[in-house]
C-alpha cells in the first residue's frame, strides 16, 4: 500500500469507529443490531489488512463482509417491513429468489478448471453484485407499497446500493488485466466511496433520535387498532 | 448484469430520494390510526354533501323543465355541473389513493365487481361488464380491488364527460324529441353518480374493514399462549 493509500485507510477506518460509537451512543444498536455490528466488524478487519496487508487477510475481510452484507440486507427487510405483513411475505420471496437466481448464475458461470484466485475474483463482485439486487428490489418495494422509511434505514438503503455500485465496478477492474493507471485508480476509488458514505451515515445516525429507528407500526404509538365507523357508533 | 443493476438501482433511489417522507408517513397515520375513523367521517360528509349539492340542481332542473321554464333548468342543470366538475377529480384522488394503500393490505374482504343492471347509462353499464369480465381473471383480493378503483374512476370520468356534453346539447337542441333524450340521459347521469359515489364509499369502508382486520391478525398472534 502506497503512503496515501495508508493515510487514506486510518481515515476511513478512525470514521468508521466513529461512527460505530454513534450507533452505539444514540441506542440504534438497538433497532439495527446487525448494522451496528457490521460497521464495528468491517472496521476491525480493515485495522487487521492494513497492518498484515495479504491476500489471506484481505479475503477473510471480504468474506466476512459479504456475510455481513447478506445479515444487513435482512436486517432491512425486518426493520422496513417489520409492520406490513403482507408486504414483507412480497419482500421475502424477492430476496429468496434473487438469492437463488445469484447462486445458479455463480454456479453455472464458473469455468470446472478456475483457479482459487478466478474463483474468488468472480465471487466477490457477484455477492457484491446479488447484495445491490437485494437493496434495489427492497427499495422497489418500498415504493410500490409507499412505505415509510425511517431515517437510518432509509440513509443505509439510499447510501449503500450506490457504494456497491462503484465497488463491484471498481473490484471488477481490479481483478480483469488491463492497463495498470486504470488499476492503480480503481484501487483509490473505493475507499474514497466508503469514506463518503460513512460519513453519510455517520451524519444521519448523529442527528436522528434512536426511537425514529423502530420499525413503522401501523397500529400507531399506542399499538390501538383502527376503530371501523359503525364499530365507533 | 452490472449495467443492469446501475440503471435499476439508480433509477429506483432516485424516485425514493424524491419522494417526501413526512408526507409518506401523515398518510399512512391517517389511515391505519384511530384518526382514520375521522379521516372516513370526513370523506363520507364531504362527499355526500357534493353529490347532495348537485343531485339537488338537477332535482330542481326537472322541476323547472317541467313547469316549461327551460332557461332556469339549464341555469340549474350547469351549476350542478359545476359542482361535479370540482368533485370528481377529488373524487379520482381518493380513488387512486385507495388502490396504492389497498396494495399493503394482504386480507381485502371479498371485492363484488359492479352491478351493469344498476347503472342506467349505457356506457357506464357496458364498463361494468367489462369490470364483471375482467374480476374473474384477476385472482387476488388486492388486484381485484384495485381493478373496481381504476373501473369506478373511468365510470366518474366517462358520466361527467356525458353530462357536459348532454348540457351543451340541451343548449343547442331546437327538437322536443332530442331535447327529451338528453333530459333522459342527465336523470341517468344523476342515478349513477349516486351509485358510484355509494360503491366507491364502500370500497374505502372495505379497505379500512381489511386494514383494521390485519392489525387484529397481529394482535391475536401477539398475545396468543407460546
Amino acid at each position: 500500500m502506497s503512503l496515501y493509500q495508508q493515510v487514506f485507510a486510518w481515515l476511513g477506518i478512525l470514521q468508521g469507529f466513529a461512527l460505530f460509537g454513534v450507533l452505539l451512543f444514540r441506542s440504534h444498536y438497538r433497532r439495527m443490531p446487525l448494522f451496528t455490528l457490521y460497521v464495528g466488524v468491517l472496521r476491525v478487519f480493515s485495522v487487521v489488512y492494513v497492518l498484515d496487508p495479504t491476500w489471506e487477510t484481505y479475503m477473510l475481510h471480504q468474506v466476512v463482509s459479504a456475510a455481513l452484507r447478506f445479515g444487513v440486507a435482512l436486517e432491512l427487510t425486518y426493520c422496513i417491513f417489520g409492520g406490513f405483513p403482507a408486504a414483507a411475505s412480497s419482500a421475502r420471496r424477492v430476496l429468496l429468489v434473487i438469492l437463488v437466481a445469484t447462486a445458479v448464475i455463480a454456479l453455472a458461470t464458473l469455468p470446472p478448471d478456475a483457479t482459487s484466485t478466478r474463483m474468488y475474483s468472480a465471487a466477490i463482485p457477484r455477492m457484491a453484485s446479488a447484495a445491490i439486487w437485494m437493496l434495489t428490489a427492497l427499495a422497489g418495494l418500498v415504493l410500490w407499497y409507499r412505505l415509510p422509511l425511517a431515517p437510518l434505514p432509509r440513509a443505509v438503503l439510499m447510501g449503500y446500493a450506490p457504494y456497491l455500485l462503484v465497488f463491484t465496478i471498481g473490484i471488477s477492474l481490479l481483478f480483469l488485466p488491463g492497463p495498470p493507471n486504470l488499476r492503480f485508480w480503481a484501487g483509490y476509488v473505493d475507499p474514497l466511496a466508503f469514506f463518503v458514505l460513512t460519513n453519510y451515515w455517520l451524519r444521519v445516525a448523529w442527528r436522528t433520535a434512536p426511537e425514529s429507528t423502530r420499525p413503522f407500526d401501523p397500529r400507531g404509538p399506542a399499538g390501538v387498532g383502527l376503530r371501523l365507523p359503525q364499530e365507533a357508533s | 448484469m452490472i449495467a443492469g443493476a446501475v440503471v435499476s438501482c439508480l433509477l429506483v433511489l432516485l424516485l425514493i430520494g424524491r419522494r417526501n417522507e413526512r408526507l409518506v408517513r401523515r398518510d399512512w397515520e391517517m389511515l391505519l390510526t384511530p384518526r382514520g375513523e375521522k379521516v372516513y367521517g370526513a370523506i363520507e360528509g364531504k362527499v355526500r354533501a357534493e353529490i347532495g349539492m348537485a343531485d339537488l340542481s338537477f332535482e330542481h332542473a326537472l322541476v323547472y323543465r317541467e313547469l316549461g321554464t327551460t332557461e332556469e333548468a339549464i341555469r340549474l342543470l350547469d351549476v350542478g355541473y359545476r359542482v361535479i366538475e370540482k368533485f370528481s377529480p377529488d373524487m379520482l384522488r381518493l380513488l387512486a389513493a385507495m388502490a396504492t394503500f389497498s396494495r399493503m393490505v394482504s386480507a381485502i374482504a371479498p371485492v363484488q365487481p359492479l352491478r351493469p343492471k344498476n347503472f342506467r347509462l349505457v356506457q357506464v353499464s357496458s364498463l361494468a361488464y367489462l369490470h364483471g369480465m375482467l374480476h374473474q381473471f384477476v385472482v387476488s383480493a388486492s388486484e381485484r380491488y384495485r381493478l373496481k378503483m381504476y373501473i369506478l374512476g373511468r365510470s366518474f370520468g366517462l358520466a361527467t364527460r356525458f353530462l357536459l356534453k348532454s348540457i351543451q346539447s340541451l343548449g343547442m337542441t331546437a327538437s322536443e324529441a332530442d331535447a327529451k333524450r338528453e333530459w333522459d340521459q342527465i336523470e341517468a347521469i344523476r342515478s349513477d353518480f349516486q351509485t358510484l359515489t355509494d360503491e366507491s364509499l364502500d370500497s374505502l369502508r372495505v379497505l379500512l374493514t381489511a386494514m383494521a382486520r390485519e392489525d387484529r391478525q397481529d394482535l391475536l398472534r401477539e398475545i396468543a399462549p407460546r
